[in-house]
């Protein structure tokens, strides 16, 4: 490898390493409680270096949560597969993130910092929580389009499956540390989809199915 | 009025300033770092007396989110003889909205999240009364409406979460990541979009033209 892949590659590592160490730091610390000079320590880098990578603090527990986060690849396998079976695995793969990943320690950090890092909260409540029900909005008009799910108000229809899904996982989760995801988690997302298909799908049930005359 | 009557009204007073002090400091500092010594300054009692009325910090805390939920957890007492089921999710909601916006149950929401990983006993049972003790109580309305046959028969539990859920996502989840936040002038509107939701799914009128099963 030349010189410039060298340099990449050594560059890299030190961005792992500093995400690394930085979210161990966060994770046990809290946001104020970390300290940046520990981090570098611990990613064996100096601050200098730190900083080239990541330009604040708050920088870098954004990099953190983003890595935690569930990634939207999955949104795109969309098409391929039953609407139910997808909206199923969407769900669960979600809600592992949330605890092996432990999306929920790092919202339980932001949470307690709201009072003395306010923008920080407001920031990482705009990255992800409603980027991620953007995209969910934009799937769910998307499937509307495409006439796989019926004509409805998606703003209302994403919150409907994703609060009643925090209800169950995400709310016990934020005031209780040690919580782990519940074993019939499977069968709650399973019940939560077949409730938002039964009023959203286009799919009708055989007692039920008959001719649609003029919808949508 | 009597000593006895007397020494109770004084005790009274006392506890009642008390659990105002604690509310505004534990408002202020959260739970690890307020102090016992500032709240019974600033009650204007000593600490001696502080825990006379509260054995502990901890018991004080869990007063301060008692009295918050105070006449606010229990929905069934707002039901009265009306009989249009968005009204009824309308007046719940508000009386929900009431407690956690007016009573600052966002805040100490938040301070019992800080909490969670240092002081899980304090924390779960707090979270028991703001959280696990509304949706029962929410539980309990619906199913009185589907006894009275105002919604079809359906699994209340999970009624009540796919409800509560909707209004948290709308309203508490952005406020707890934003202390500014307060409740948008177009609340009543938004209430009744999410329980149209509902309401399409479990009400008695049909709404898709097509029978249920």
């Amino acid at each position: 490898m030349g010189l410039e892949g060298y340099r990449r590659s050594v560059s890299e590592t030190k961005r792992a390493s500093i995400l690394n160490a930085g979210r161990l730091h966060f994770l046990s610390k809290g946001y104020n409680g970390a300290a940046i000079a520990d981090i570098a320590r611990e990613a064996d880098v100096s601050t200098a270096t730190l900083y080239k990578h990541f330009t604040s603090k708050e920088e870098l527990f954004a990099a953190v949560v983003n890595g935690a986060y569930p990634d939207d690849e999955y949104l795109a396998t969309a098409q391929q597969t039953d609407l139910e079976e997808f909206m199923v695995g969407l769900l669960q793969h979600y809600l592992r993130a949330h605890f092996e990943g432990q999306v929920n320690t790092l919202l339980r950090i932001v949470i307690a910092e709201v009072p003395s890092a306010p923008q920080l909260a407001q920031d990482m409540f705009e990255r992800f929580i409603t980027l991620r029900y953007r995209q969910l909005e934009q799937l769910a008009d998307h499937l509307v389009a495409q006439g796989k799910l019926k004509p409805h108000d998606t703003h209302y229809g994403v919150r409907l499956i994703g609060g009643v899904l925090k209800e169950y996982f995400i709310w016990p989760a934020l005031f209780d540390a040690g919580m782990t995801l519940p074993e019939d988690a499977g069968k709650v997302v399973r019940r939560a989809v077949g409730d938002y298909l039964e009023l959203y799908g286009v799919q009708q049930r055989p007692v039920s199915r008959r001719k649609k005359i003029g919808s949508g | 009025m009597g000593l006895d009557n007397y020494r109770r009204s004084v005790s009274e007073a006392k506890q009642a300033s008390i659990l105002k002090a604690g509310r505004e400091i534990f408002l202020r500092d959260g739970f690890s770092r307020a102090s016992v010594a500032d709240i019974a300054r600033s009650a204007d009692v000593s600490t001696a007396t502080l825990y006379k009325h509260f054995s502990s910090k901890e018991d004080l805390f869990s007063a301060v989110v008692r009295n918050a939920a105070k006449d606010l957890g229990d929905y069934a007492s707002l039901l009265t003889t009306e009989t249009n089921v968005e009204e009824i999710f309308v007046t719940v909601t508000r009386a929900y909205l009431t407690m956690q916006f007016e009573r600052k149950s966002n805040e100490l929401m938040r301070i019992l999240i800080a909490e969670a990983s240092r002081n899980p006993k304090l924390v779960r049972e707090a979270a028991e009364y703001m959280v696990e003790r509304r949706l029962k109580s929410l539980q309990a309305v619906l199913e009185t409406l589907i006894e009275r046959g105002l919604l079809r028969p359906h699994d209340a539990a999970l009624g009540a979460r796919l409800a509560s859920g909707m209004i948290k996502e709308l309203f508490v989840w952005p406020a707890l990541f934003d202390p500014d936040f307060t409740i948008p002038a177009d609340a009543d509107e938004q209430i009744r979009a999410a329980m149209a939701v509902y309401i399409a799914r479990y009400g008695v009128q049909p709404h898709t033209g097509r029978t249920p099963d």
